[in-house]
């Protein structure tokens, strides 16, 4: 049985939003998508409807400034006005859901950075079982930056553009995934400079903070190598954050976007264990 | 896979193929017993599927429904060209935007009328409406032809490919309606024979290599049903036979396939086989004595085909496919009728205008809800259709026009006779399709010939007008002068408009041309397009006389004036 399609529109502090859905008919689990920097909802299709056929729910908001949604592309203002869209759409799925409370949150590349943040900050998700960082790099402006470079881009305040330098290949190797990177218009090619300030301000807080996740189990999901993530630093972080109370799943891709790999089934069906709880043997290592 | 493998596969694949293909045709059935209520049932699936979507919502059609509007006065009627800005949206969101069906591939039509459409394959389009009328159609060839299912190499089907799908829209397959691979889950269309090693995807996809192994593996097996959407496909069977006979016959006394010794070496059936393909002329009755039974389409330039499916096929039955197109199903065959069929009130909501109607009323809106459903038609007459379909595409105009052979039970018996409007003009003639086909074959009955296979052509010149190249199967020769004049005096007789312009001299007069048996089937295979085989029409008209450059290069022109070549 397939789900649900649908894009609903959400008014969140003077744009349009749109939040994307798959959902099955009486959703078992549901799995609230926080994407990439380049990346939208539209990316995320086939992630949809493989959970979709398994009665796991998929949401995706387009943040502001990217896919569908309104307001200035490629621009993120504030950390208030991202919490607060992010509050919007989650509540508008928990509504749908009836309050069932089987929701596991998922960050993918900068998704996982602004999903750390977000959860440090407190008070934008609630009644999450678990949540996971996909292909993220944890405090990867703090590793590569010196003290010197992280104060002049917290000082930015600029809407001049800046070429997000990512390359379609280090993404996949699969030729009609990489048509459709390099020719998507709906993907973010640059962002503003004071949106670089605010990515440096999310991981500030959930680098000195840590994550209070409660009962939630907390996922770290990495391909085998990944061009565009450092591993070992940033998975230092995860156990920081997360107090080594973590768990561990490597893909075996050398890719970074596993979606538009030949390993992407591994990934969702990953994803759909962790969303019902289930942590079969050989999967998950317990971190610590 | 190794053949046992598939064999087995198609053991295990029969007896369940057989119930779905019999409980398909006997939901259609029911369906039609009570076209009312499976009519409303369609529009509330529409409602149910569509209602959400994004369209849906931003144009205010399920809150207008709400507040009791009907379908009709709030959803306006569209062209597939109304349409590319939502399809366009679609295609970045795969689903959510014309339905709330995710979008499991996009269907490419055949290009024939123009750039090739993009039209959305949802997964509840394919599973509650296109697969299942693929089973009807097929417990339809089941109940004529139960040894279609004798025994594993029993059906030779053309008319579904599996290819590598070549083209994609950000990421989504892009292919033809016929290509079935991959499958799309539990429900899509997996016939017993989908793992046959002559259907398998790692095959070649250009026509040629597919005839070569669908031959090499079937030539001497005892085929029992053959099944093509178009006539010319068939064809291109003897054609390919021809083509491949030393290697067929070679390849089958030494057990190999494509050069690789694969099956038992069978040199008796070898020496059957060049038997056969050494006469000067043999039918696919011929190789296949057991044939049966076949399938093609029915529809107006199919028939055109009829005295080759003759000499092709003299001892089969054709059951006729059903009438649709890549937009959606029509009509579903529930028997033999050549004629009509019963309109498929199961796959889409119809909705009809008179043919004689301006289509530029409705679709401009002013004539919005002037339309007629299913149960207000005539028996006679033609009308346009207009459908909705599960996948979004709502109140389509498809340009289609079909006539009434009769009412049973309410429902309407339709066939397809053409599309809407003018083949060409070019000085105010506005010539239709219907009027040149109707004045060939009334200029070719007054020399005692049927009406056949024809290309017609748009002639450039000072002054412009029309060239014909037919084929004709008549013993005496005939003289193409003659010819030209009765079809251009039957011409002027049926429009007006032609018969002002040719007596002004603003149009020259037809030309003819009588060309070689299989010349045409030999052009609509070159024509071809190696990434849709199966889709390539055979199209009677064309906008300029190109066609007439190929039919002399290939010394297919036994008579006539072309081109500055003189046949006689």
């Amino acid at each position: 049985m397939s789900a649900s399609r649908k894009i609903e529109q959400l008014h969140s502090d003077g744009a349009d939003l749109a939040l994307h859905s798959w959902m099955p008919r009486n959703p078992r689990a549901a799995v609230f998508y926080l994407h990439g920097l380049q990346s939208h909802a539209g990316w995320s299709w086939q992630f949809g409807e493989y959970l979709g056929r398994r009665g796991v729910a998929l949401f995706v908001l387009d943040r502001r400034g990217s896919g569908l949604s309104g307001g200035v592309r490629g621009d993120y203002a504030s950390l208030d006005s991202l919490a607060y869209d992010y509050h919007v759409a989650y509540n508008h799925m928990l509504a749908l859901l009836e309050d069932k409370q089987n929701v596991t949150l998922f960050g993918h590349c900068l998704g996982g950075s602004l999903l750390g943040g977000l959860l440090a900050k407190g008070g934008v998700f609630a009644n999450y079982r678990s949540f996971v960082f996909c292909s993220t790099w944890l405090g990867r402006l703090h590793a590569v930056l010196s003290p010197e470079e992280r104060s002049i881009i917290a000082g930015e305040r600029s809407t001049e553009l800046v070429d997000v330098d990512l390359k379609a290949h280090d993404f996949t190797d699969v030729k009609k995934y990489l048509d459709f990177i390099s020719s998507d218009p709906l993907s973010i090619k640059c962002i503003t400079a004071r949106s670089r300030a605010l990515f440096l301000e999310i991981e500030q807080i959930y680098l000195e903070r840590g994550i209070d996740s409660g009962a939630a189990s907390a996922h770290y999901i990495i391909s085998s190598t990944d061009p565009i993530v450092n591993h070992q630093a940033s998975f230092e972080v995860f156990n920081a954050i997360t107090r080594n109370a973590g768990f561990l799943t490597v893909i075996p891709t050398n890719k970074h976007y596993i979606p538009f790999t030949d390993a992407r089934e591994v990934l969702f069906k990953r994803t759909e264990s962790i969303a019902l709880e289930h942590h079969p043997t050989g999967w998950a290592h317990p971190v610590g | 896979m190794a053949i046992t493998d598939w064999s087995l596969n198609w053991f295990d694949r029969r007896s369940s193929f057989i119930e779905e293909c019999n409980a398909a045709r006997n939901a259609l059935i029911d369906d039609l017993a009570d076209g009312a209520a499976t009519q409303q049932r369609v529009l509330d699936d529409i409602y149910r599927i569509c209602g959400p979507s994004q369209s849906w919502q931003q144009s205010g059609y399920s809150d207008a429904i709400r507040r009791g509007a009907t379908f009709r006065e709030i959803v306006p009627i569209r062209t597939y060209a109304d349409f590319e800005p939502l399809i366009d949206s679609e295609v970045h969101t795969k689903g959510g935007v014309l339905s709330t069906s995710p979008v499991r591939r996009w269907l490419k039509t055949s290009g024939t009328t123009g750039k090739p459409k993009r039209i959305p394959y949802t997964d509840h389009w394919m599973t509650a409406y296109r697969v299942p009328a693929m089973k009807a159609m097929w417990g339809t060839f089941l109940l004529n032809c139960p040894e279609l299912l004798a025994h594993p190499y029993a059906t030779f089907d053309t008319q579904t490919v599996r290819e590598v799908p070549g083209d994609h829209i950000f990421g989504v397959p892009y292919q033809g309606i016929s290509n079935r691979n991959p499958p799309l889950g539990a429900s899509d269309w997996t016939p017993p024979w989908y793992e046959a090693p002559w259907y398998i995807p790692s095959l070649p996809s250009d026509h040629l290599t597919k005839m070569y192994y669908r031959l090499r593996w079937l030539v001497t097996k005892d085929v029992r049903f053959l099944t093509a959407i178009n006539p010319s496909t068939i064809l291109s069977i003897l054609d390919s036979l021809k083509l491949f006979a030393s290697v067929l016959v070679k390849e089958i006394a030494d057990g190999s396939v494509a050069g690789i010794n694969m099956v038992a070496p069978d040199p008796e059936a070898a020496r059957r086989l060049e038997k056969i393909l050494g006469r000067s002329t043999y039918s696919l009755n011929d190789v296949w004595p057991n044939l049966i039974h076949y399938s093609t389409w029915a529809s107006a330039a199919a028939r055109l085909y009829d005295a080759q499916m003759l000499h092709a096929l003299p001892c089969a039955k054709r059951l006729p496919f059903m009438s649709c197109g890549t937009e959606g199903v029509v009509t579903i065959p529930l028997d033999g009728s050549q004629l009509g069929q019963p309109l498929a009130v199961d796959q889409a909501w119809f909705e009809f205008i008179p043919a004689e109607d301006e289509p530029n009323e409705y679709l401009s809106g002013r004539r919005r809800t002037d339309t007629l459903l299913y149960d207000e038609l005539d028996v006679g007459k033609e009308y346009h259709v207009i459908m909705s379909q599960l996948n979004g595409l709502t109140r389509l105009y498809t340009g289609d026009i079909f006539s009434v052979e009769k009412i049973e039970a309410g429902v309407p018996h339709i066939y397809f006779t053409r599309r809407h409007g003018v083949y060409h003009s070019f000085t105010g003639e506005k010539l239709t399709e219907a009027e040149v086909v109707s004045a060939i074959e009334r200029g070719l009955a007054q020399f005692g010939a049927p009406l056949g296979l024809f290309l017609c052509g748009a002639r450039w010149g000072s002054p412009p007008g029309y060239s014909i190249a037919i084929e004709l199967h008549l013993p005496r020769k005939l003289d193409v002068t003659e010819i030209a004049t009765a079809i251009d005096l039957h011409l002027q007789h049926i429009s007006i408009e032609y018969a002002s312009k040719r007596e002004s001299g603003r149009l020259d007069g037809i030309q003819v041309a009588l060309i070689q048996h299989q010349a045409i089937a030999k052009y609509v295979e070159s024509k071809r397009n190696p990434g849709n085989t199966t889709q390539y029409k055979y199209k009677p008209f064309h906008k300029d006389t190109s066609f007439l450059d190929e039919l002399v290069r290939d010394n297919n022109i036994i008579q006539g004036e072309m081109h500055g070549v003189s046949v006689t």
